[in-house]
């Protein structure tokens, strides 16, 4: 019997968040990560000092604007500010991403991952030290060293371009595609691998001479 | 935009002397390894995957895997990526085995590359050909409708094969001449191989064209630029006296030129003699052969009819047979007809004592003879003989060499009973003691003289007979070189003709010394046999001269006095001068000397004693001597194509580099079109316009 109310305690709470994140919502409509959803998996602590809220057993947050979907094994929540998540798993335009540590900073726009980072979106499949995702330019700028097994590259530093799939080697690289290895120049350089189909199938083709539109694109990250 | 990538790229290549099979990197240069195939170096690269492609740009390099080349190219794009290779490039400039190919195109795979309408420019020979074809596996070239041009000859052929070791020329001819249109004259060949410096050049079934005429050479000829300088033309000039003392039938002053090539292995000698007045004249007619089972003569020859022919097999590394067949009819010295049949033995000797090395030879022969000696009879039968040599020779020390040579011989001449032997012993000692050269032998030779024919033939005579010959040559003082020579004979026994005694004592000693651009000499000679030992044979004088010399421009005198064989006195005193005179086209320099012996003994006029001719012809082709001297009744001809010597060339822009190419002289590539030429004394090409693809 008792357990029974705690569930209807646990409910008649995560209604509240609910509510109280549409409200945040209603206060920053149209920015990223700002009408954010959570679901938790399990109880969840509220800390009334500091505001942060606590999802020990995690849970699931989804971006309403972005349809980024955050899946995390634990998660700290503090209201309009940020996101903090362990062990999770992350989808949005920028393909599946599962790091160890995750942070979301709403005021911002942009998601952070690190730890055991890796990256799969379409024919590409990368891993990283670390990421940062602007979620309102939908660039996402890996720091190295960044892997890549599909295709198969080594890099410096690797931005994508999470709408085109396009993809910017940056600085030292090495870049394999069949009987091709490609090298960078010993003071680094760029390669855009640009994302197209063939024959139905999707496949990156390499050039150092990179489009101006990519370019654009990557202009606060290259400056 | 693209230029000034491409330029700093390449500059930035040759600046770090890029070899044959590398592309080196530099800052902003990105590499691309290519499996199978070789390396790329570049600024920018695109892959085409629709296409499967791969483009580079910006200033290529690539470096092939298989062999030592190197391309340089504008452009490059490989097809093929997922089987078989594919490469076109624009603008490549290929370098291979010390070559630097220049096209405005190259396509090929991972085997052969293919260019047309190329730019060829190697160490010391460039040019183009129509294709050019290069097998990556071996490194060899091949090219079509190709002309060369190095700082001696120009190289032209239908195909050409080039490899590191030169370049063999198919349907090839080959010209000094660097005049526009046609070259005034060629020396064609079915093959030629060229030396990799193209110094030299090795025809096969030579002809010399000329315009209309043509003239065969010989199966293989060489030429260079040593050649040139002496081409020994066919032609001799010779006065033969009548000298019944020695027994010569003279023929006067004749003129023969030969040999000519008329057929292959097959050369000709044709002529005539008694062109003055005194002598019959007499035409000359010799047909000679060639080939590696025998040689044949056949004709007019200046003495008389002749007909020689032999004929040599090798049985054995250590066994010859063949057989000799020799008609000389009247006219030669002895008339002769003979058959011979030979079987020769012969091997080298097992080291018996260290360091001494030794020959064994044996010789049998039969033959059927028939000699008449001029004045006497006919002398007619059969011969059979065998003759053994052995020869000893240590090896040279500083102490000298020293030589043994032992000979036997037998002869039977059943028509006329009688039999010949003979035992040979001449032990010989050479040393050379720094400029002084110095020869020691004893020939001792023990005969019956059974032989019925004449030493011309076969007559042995006994003989007893040292000699001694020394030469010493260097350096007296700076500037001044001097050289002496002494030759002894002496011989105990004597023969019918001489007499015995001291049969020779020359000496003779030089002195020159350079004067600027003169060079001005002094000599001695004498005779010292007919002095000491007069016998109305042998030569006695002494002889005196002196001589300055500044390019053709020549003075001399000399002066000699004769006690033997006729006590003459003072029978020279010679000044003779040969003075340049440079005309419109043509530079001649006659050459007189006169003999004033008599006009101080008796005041009669001088008299000639030499007279010459050389004309000189400057032409685009070099400098063209032809010339005449006879000094003393001896002829001398001469015939030298001067290459130093040159009109200015007429084919700037014909595609080649004359002379020294930087493209050439290291593997480092520069940018297409690129030719710069060193255009001293013997560069006889303008540079290629650059970036212009040849013609």
């Amino acid at each position: 019997m008792a357990a029974v109310h705690r569930l209807r305690d646990v409910r008649a709470f995560a209604c509240v968040f609910v509510v109280l994140l549409l409200g945040s919502a209603a206060w920053a409509a149209g920015a990223p990560f700002a009408a954010l959803t959570i679901m938790p998996s399990g109880p969840q602590s509220y800390d009334i000092t500091t505001g942060v809220t606590t999802l020990p057993k995690g849970g699931t947050v989804i971006d309403q604007d972005t349809g980024v979907t955050l899946h995390a094994a634990s998660m700290r929540y503090l209201q309009g500010k940020s996101i903090d998540a362990k062990n999770a798993n992350v989808s949005g335009s920028f393909g599946q991403l599962t790091a160890s540590t995750i942070h979301i900073d709403i005021p911002d726009g942009t998601l952070t991952a690190s730890g055991n980072l890796k990256l799969t979106r379409g024919a590409l499949a990368l891993q990283a030290a670390s990421l940062r995702y602007d979620a309102g330019r939908e660039v996402v700028d890996f720091t190295g060293p960044v892997t890549g097994t599909s295709p198969d590259f080594q890099a410096d530093r690797v931005l994508l371009d999470a709408r085109s799939g396009d993809v910017l080697l940056v600085g030292h690289y090495r870049f394999s595609e069949g009987v091709l290895t490609l090298t960078s120049p010993e003071g680094g350089g760029r390669l855009e691998l640009h994302l197209h189909q063939v024959d139905g199938k999707p496949v990156y083709d390499a050039a150092t001479d990179v489009s101006p539109a990519l370019l654009a694109r990557f202009a606060p990250e290259l400056h | 935009m693209r230029r000034t990538r491409v330029l700093p790229m390449l500059l930035a290549l040759a600046l770090l002397g890029v070899a044959s099979a590398q592309c080196n990197r530099g800052p902003t240069t990105s590499e691309l390894s290519i499996r199978g195939f070789g390396a790329a170096y570049f600024e920018q690269v695109r892959t085409d995957s629709a296409h499967d492609s791969v483009e580079f740009y910006g200033g290529v390099c690539l470096a092939g895997e298989a062999s030592a080349w190197t391309m340089v190219a504008d452009r490059v794009t490989i097809t093929g990526l997922g089987g078989t290779l594919t490469v076109r490039a624009q603008n490549p400039v290929l370098h291979l085995e010390g070559w630097t190919m220049t096209a405005s195109e190259l396509h090929g795979t991972q085997q052969h590359l293919a260019m047309s309408a190329v730019h060829v420019a190697g160490k010391a020979l460039s040019g183009r050909a129509a294709t050019v074809a290069v097998d990556l596996q071996d490194g060899s070239m091949q090219l079509d409708q190709v002309m060369l041009t190095g700082a001696t000859f120009t190289v032209r052929g239908s195909h050409a094969e080039l490899r590191a070791g030169g370049i063999t020329v198919t349907g090839a001819g080959i010209t000094t001449c660097t005049c526009a249109g046609s070259p005034l004259y060629e020396v064609t060949g079915s093959t030629a191989q060229v030396a990799p410096q193209g110094q030299s050049v090795v025809l096969h079934g030579a002809e010399l064209k000329a315009g209309a005429v043509t003239i065969p050479l010989g199966d293989t000829v060489t030429l260079s630029r040593k050649t040139l300088e002496d081409l020994g033309i066919p032609l001799k000039v010779a006065y033969v006296a009548t000298d019944t003392a020695a027994g010569i039938t003279g023929t006067g002053l004749g003129v023969t030129a030969g040999p000519i090539g008329v057929a292959p292995g097959v050369q000709a000698d044709v002529g005539a003699t008694g062109l003055d007045v005194g002598y019959p004249l007499e035409g000359v007619a010799l047909l000679n052969g060639r080939s590696p089972e025998g040689t044949f003569t056949i004709g007019k020859a200046p003495a008389g009819m002749r007909f020689q022919m032999t004929s040599d097999h090798a049985l054995a590394p250590w066994l010859d047979a063949g057989f000799d067949t020799r008609v000389l009819e009247p006219g030669n010295r002895d008339e002769l007809r003979e058959g011979v049949l030979h079987a020769r033995a012969h091997t080298a000797l097992p080291a018996v004592l260290p360091a001494v090395h030794g020959d064994a030879a044996l010789q049998l022969l039969a033959a059927a003879s028939s000699q008449t000696p001029s004045g006497s009879s006919e002398i007619m039968g059969a011969r059979l003989g065998a003759q053994g040599t052995l020869s000893l020779t240590t090896a040279a020390h500083s102490w000298g060499r020293v030589g043994l040579r032992l000979g036997a011989s037998g002869s039977l001449y059943p028509d006329q009973h009688a039999t010949q032997w003979g035992v040979d012993v001449e032990p010989s000692y050479g040393v050379s003691l720094g400029p002084v050269a110095l020869r020691a032998s004893y020939l001792a030779r023990f005969t019956n003289s059974g032989s019925p024919f004449t030493t011309t033939l076969d007559r042995l005579e006994p003989t007893q007979r040292p000699a001694l010959t020394a030469s010493a040559q260097g350096a007296v003082a700076p500037g001044w070189t001097a050289s002496s020579r002494l030759a002894v004979t002496y011989d105990f026994v004597g023969s019918p003709s001489v007499d015995a005694g001291l049969n020779r004592l020359d000496v003779g000693a030089t002195l020159t010394r350079r004067l600027g651009a003169w060079r001005l000499s002094a000599s001695a000679d004498a005779a010292l046999a007919g002095v000491l030992a007069p016998d109305g044979v042998r030569d006695g004088y002494v002889e005196g001269g002196i001589g300055a010399q500044d390019g053709a421009l020549e003075f001399g005198a000399r002066a000699r006095y004769t006690t033997a064989p006729d006590p003459t006195g003072l029978d020279l005193l010679e000044v003779s001068a040969a003075v340049p005179v440079d005309l419109p086209g043509v530079t001649v320099r006659p050459y007189l000397a006169l003999n004033f012996a008599q006009t101080v003994s008796e005041g009669v006029l001088p008299a000639i004693s030499g007279h010459g001719l050389d004309l000189t012809f400057v032409t685009c082709c070099g400098a063209l001597k032809l010339g005449y001297r006879d000094q003393d009744g001896v002829w001398t001809v001469t015939a030298a194509v001067d290459l130093k010597q040159r009109t200015a060339s007429t084919q700037a822009g014909a595609g080649g580099c004359g002379g020294q190419t930087t493209a050439a002289s290291s593997a480092a590539p520069l940018p297409p079109g690129t030719c710069s030429v060193t255009s001293g004394g013997t560069g006889i090409m303008a540079g290629a316009a650059p970036g212009a693809p040849p013609p």
